[in-house]
């Protein structure tokens, strides 16, 4: 056989067909290429094989028994027969073998129509079984918490859920138990499964012993329309499929995207649905009369917008400002963008809702600076107030493949993350300290020899011998105390080591909102300061889409003194939310799952969005309310189809094309000044005020649209705070007791976790939870305030719901 | 798992298992020998002894509990404070071990998995203590018994007090 060293390749003969394959291919694999079909259970391309289900057998010429063919290496000369009368004998027994003590529940299970086991017994299977004593009996199903059911008696320990923990996750969730014949998959005691990517087990377990609590029982998969879309949580876009049947989402699967998230997904994607399909959503416009929200016609409430924003142009352009961007789409924003920038001609508009005024997020484009799979190929991954998990999840499963070949995870936050395991470097500060902290690691980076400070030599020594680093600066540290301290650090780290800094900011599709004109123009203010504006009477007109500031806002007494002090406030609302209540006018607006048209992701990656299902009533999408309103202040915005607003961005935007990436604007070299490092604004006084209190980020929330998602919801748990032992002890704070946490601006009452995620000296108090106001506790310019704890004595001690 | 264990390890059971992560090249293999310390210390391996030893190895908590599931000789539940296991595998069997199973029974009033209401002891039957050839066999805490036959119960159980 000719074998050029160079290009070395084996050649093997498969069912009589001359196969050529890279060395290191395995024989299942090498079949698969030539189209020669083997069944499999265990064995995923994802993960290194394992063979543990032996489904896969063939015969291979000179070699006594049957090979699993998915560990076998394909060699040079080798002759394997996937259909000799020995293989089909062997696929039949292990089939038959693995089906003794399987229930056979084909028609009450959510597998059945997409079920391996089902589809390989029908075309491999003996036809008939021998077993006739009685089978594994366990109880079932199984809850292993609000979103992941277990049904141990259809398992056929193929280990894939296991090792997706172990090897994509690096979350360990679920473990086998036992051994031998009473052999499990499960938790510790049952207990509800911690992870945040269990949905991707559930899809990979190739029977039904693994299925979606919230899926359970809703559909058989023929009967779903899968409808292709891209998630649009946490801002970095996973391509999605959402299976539509009735007119409604009842599942979200992963679509491949071997650029963005592979062939996985986060459980906020797999579980984040629910709310489109909500009985809460806005169906007719509202306008306040005598004080009241009451519904109206689109006319009527459309002459009154139009009016009021007439007059307001007429008086100064400047007198109208917009709010909002992170859930309006790409089409959305260059329509919004066009409607105030050119016919009202104002320049305040700001997508950044939640950003505090002076903070480093205001100075700096948000987005990651390289594509995923470039991260994916670095070797050491610095990250600053960034908690990957809970913020970004896919980007995470890209960094951990890269931790597995042997890059250095440094963490550098005012919590401990999940991930720490993996980490080779981890520092915990309080959220006052970060500033500090990471130009410590800048300085001695700089100094080389001269011997880092102690606790850093770690983190020293792995960028210093990295060379494809990248630096992740998360919204904790840019809107922290000192975030502008904390970039240009993170800045010096980056260009020390030849690094790539990010800055990992941005949910949805605010980055979308960044590239196409919802920022402020030339003159014009950014969002805190459209609020002070608001506030001090310089507005007319405050108009809000895609975004819900009342919640967003990070001082909640912001918020409300631009409320009073604007004559009228417009919302695009699908739910009546805090900001839609304070509204004088509501429109109701369609959701991004209801919208055809583009995204933008992290990357800057322009992503596609397909209407999977109607909206509700007559409810609209952003850009069609828009345009309306255009017409009626004589500006005629003619987009026929979708395809001509595709072009309207690419023209605005040269470079965007679907798919790609067109990265967003560097890292100015010189960062304006801020809040200064270590401030932290005086609290009520008193007792505890040793502790400060900062805000994080959690992946479940229960905010207007992820508390109307019944696993998310439930998976957030209810709202509460993280609390160190050290202080709870001094403050006889007892575990999952309530608390009442106070600032010199307000009080909430809650559930303490004690834990040390959390530094001592330090309340963390996760957003996004709207039944409590994390921003009533706090007043700009600060991000971090003093505060007290209260044990609420009487209260549900340990009680955790 | 998130926070200390409600009931941590002690600081020698911690001292002792970081002393056994040293003998090793993976801190994984010294897994087994921290089970062990921890079950000493405990009497059996609780939630939270199963969470300390994942702390002090910096492993997983699921991992440790899949491992501790595996072996017979951890305990999950209670135990008395003398554990009687009675091997009940093919030689065991030839040789008559279901009457010394019967007999420990009548004499302790428990079926094999229970406790004695005095918390003396605990009756299991195990697969294969690796003793056949001096079958019946079996372990009493970490005491091997030979060719046990009913006759030798009374006497064997008066040395555990
Ligand atoms: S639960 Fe499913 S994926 Fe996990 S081992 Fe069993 S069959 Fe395999
Ligand atoms: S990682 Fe982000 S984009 Fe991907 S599924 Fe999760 S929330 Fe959606
Ligand atoms: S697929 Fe090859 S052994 Fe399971």
């Amino acid at each position: 056989m000719a074998t050029d060293p160079a290009v070395r390749t084996v050649t093997l003969t498969i069912d009589g067909r001359a196969v050529t394959v890279p060395p290191g291919t395995t024989v299942y694999q090498a079949a698969r290429a030539a189209g020669i079909e083997i069944p499999i259970f265990c064995y995923h391309d994802r993960m290194p094989p394992l063979g543990a289900c032996r489904m896969c057998l063939v015969k291979v010429d000179r070699m006594g028994k049957l090979q699993t063919s998915c560990t076998l290496p394909a060699a040079d000369g080798m002759v394997v027969s996937t259909t000799d009368p020995e293989v089909v004998a062997g696929q039949e027994a292990i089939l038959e073998f693995l089906l003794i003590n399987h229930p056979l529940d084909c028609p009450i299970c959510d597998k059945g129509g997409e079920c391996p086991l089902q589809d390989q017994t029908f075309r491999w299977g003996p036809g008939r079984s021998r077993f006739v004593e009685a089978k594994r009996d366990f109880a079932k199903p199984v809850s292993l918490g609000p979103v992941l059911t277990l049904d141990r008696e259809r398992c056929i320990l193929c280990w894939r859920c296991v090792r997706f923990g172990e090897i994509i996750a690096g979350d360990d969730a679920l473990k086998g138990f036992e051994r031998g014949f009473t052999s499990e998959i499960n938790t510790p005691f049952t207990l509800p499964v911690e992870s945040k990517f269990i949905g991707n087990t559930i899809a990979i377990c190739p029977v039904g012993a693994l299925t979606s609590r919230t899926y359970r029982f809703r559909a058989r998969p023929w009967d779903n329309e899968p409808v292709p879309s891209t998630c649009t949580h946490c801002g970095l876009g996973c391509a999605v499929w959402f299976d539509v049947r009735g007119g409604e989402i009842v599942r979200t699967r992963a679509r491949e995207a071997p650029a963005v998230n592979d062939i996985w997904l986060c459980d906020l994607g797999f579980f984040g649905h629910d709310y489109v399909a909500s009985g809460e959503r806005l169906t007719a416009p509202l306008v306040r009369r005598d004080g009241r929200l009451t519904q109206a016609s689109w006319e009527e409430a459309l002459d009154l917008v139009a009016s009021r924003l007439r007059a307001a142009r007429d008086r100064a352009p400047g007198r109208v400002a917009f709010l909002g961007g992170r859930r309006l789409s790409n089409e959305d924003a260059l329509v919004a963008a066009r409607l105030f920038g050119e016919v009202i001609g104002t320049p305040h508009r700001d997508h950044r809702v939640d950003a505090p005024p002076g903070g480093a997020s205001l100075e700096v484009a948000w987005g990651l600076r390289a594509p995923l799979e470039e991260i994916a190929r670095g070797d050491v991954f610095l990250l600053v107030g960034c908690d990957v998990t809970e913020e970004y999840p896919i980007l995470w499963l890209r960094m951990k493949a890269a931790v597995d070949r042997g890059a250095a995870l440094l963490l550098l936050h005012a919590r401990r993350l999940e991930v720490r395991r993996h980490a080779r470097w981890e520092r915990l500060v309080r959220a006052d300290r970060l500033a500090a902290e990471t130009g410590a690691l800048a300085d001695a980076l700089e100094r080389g020899a001269a011997g880092p400070p102690p606790g850093l030599e770690a983190a020293v020594a792995a960028i210093a011998a990295g060379r494809r680093v990248h630096v992740v600066v998360g919204r904790f540290a840019l809107d922290g105390p000192g975030g502008s301290a904390v970039l240009a650090a993170a800045v010096r780290i980056a260009e020390h080591s030849g690094g790539v800094l990010h800055v990992a900011r941005g949910k949805g599709n605010d980055i979308g909102a960044q590239r196409f004109g919802l920022l402020p123009g030339a003159g014009g203010w950014p969002a805190p300061e459209i609020l002070r504006r608001a506030a001090a009477g310089d507005l007319d007109v405050l108009y809000v889409a895609g975004s819900d500031p009342a919640t967003a806002v990070t001082d909640r007494s912001a918020w409300d003194a631009a409320r009073r002090g604007v004559g009228f406030l417009v919302v695009h609302e699908a739910f009546l939310s805090a900001t839609a209540e304070a509204a004088d006018v509501v429109l109701p607006s369609l959701v991004l799952p209801e919208k055809d048209g583009t995204v933008t992701n992290l990357e800057g990656r322009t992503l596609p969005l397909r209407a999977a299902v109607r909206g509700p009533g007559a409810a609209r999408g952003d850009r069609e309310i828009f345009s309306l309103i255009a017409a009626r202040l004589g500006a005629l915005f003619t987009y026929g189809t979708g395809d001509e607003l595709f072009e309207a961005l690419r023209a605005a935007t040269p470079g965007v094309e679907a798919g790609a990436i067109l990265p967003v604007a560097p890292v100015p070299a010189r960062l304006a000044g801020d809040v200064p490092a270590g401030a932290v604004a005086a609290g009520a006084g008193g007792g505890s005020a040793e502790l400060i209190l900062a805000t994080i980020d959690h992946l479940f929330t229960q905010g207007a649209t992820t508390g109307r998602c019944r696993g998310i919801t439930a998976l957030a748990g209810a709202p509460h705070c993280l609390i160190h032992p050290d202080d709870a002890a001094r403050l006889g704070v007892e575990p999952g007791a309530l608390v009442e946490l106070a600032t010199g601006h307000g009080a909430v009452v809650l559930q303490a976790r004690v834990t040390d995620v959390t530094a001592p000296g330090q309340v963390l108090l996760p957003r996004g939870f709207d039944a409590v106001s994390a921003y009533a506790l706090v007043r700009w310019p600060h991000a971090v305030v003093a505060v007290t704890v209260r044990p609420l004595v009487a209260a549900a001690a340990g009680g955790a719901p | 798992m998130s926070g200390p264990p409600a009931r941590p390890l002690g600081a020698e059971a911690r001292a002792e298992i970081a002393r056994l992560v040293g003998l090793y090249e993976h801190r994984q293999s010294a897994l087994l020998p921290a089970l062990f310390v921890a079950q000493r210390e405990h009497g059996y391996l609780s939630p939270e002894a199963l969470a300390g030893v994942a702390e002090a190895l910096d492993l997983p908590v699921s991992e440790v509990a899949s491992v501790a599931s595996f072996y017979r000789l951890f305990y999950l539940k209670p135990v008395g404070r003398h554990v009687i296991q009675v091997c009940t595998n093919l030689a065991c069997m030839l040789n008559g071990c279901a009457a010394v199973v019967r007999r420990f029974g009548e004499r302790l009033g428990v079926a094999s998995g229970e406790t004695t209401a005095d918390g003396r002891f605990t009756l299991r039957t195990v697969e294969c203590l690796a003793a056949c050839e001096e079958a019946p066999a079996v372990l009493v805490d970490e005491d091997r018994w030979a060719r046990v036959t009913p006759g030798d119960i009374d006497r064997l159980l008066e040395r555990y007090p």
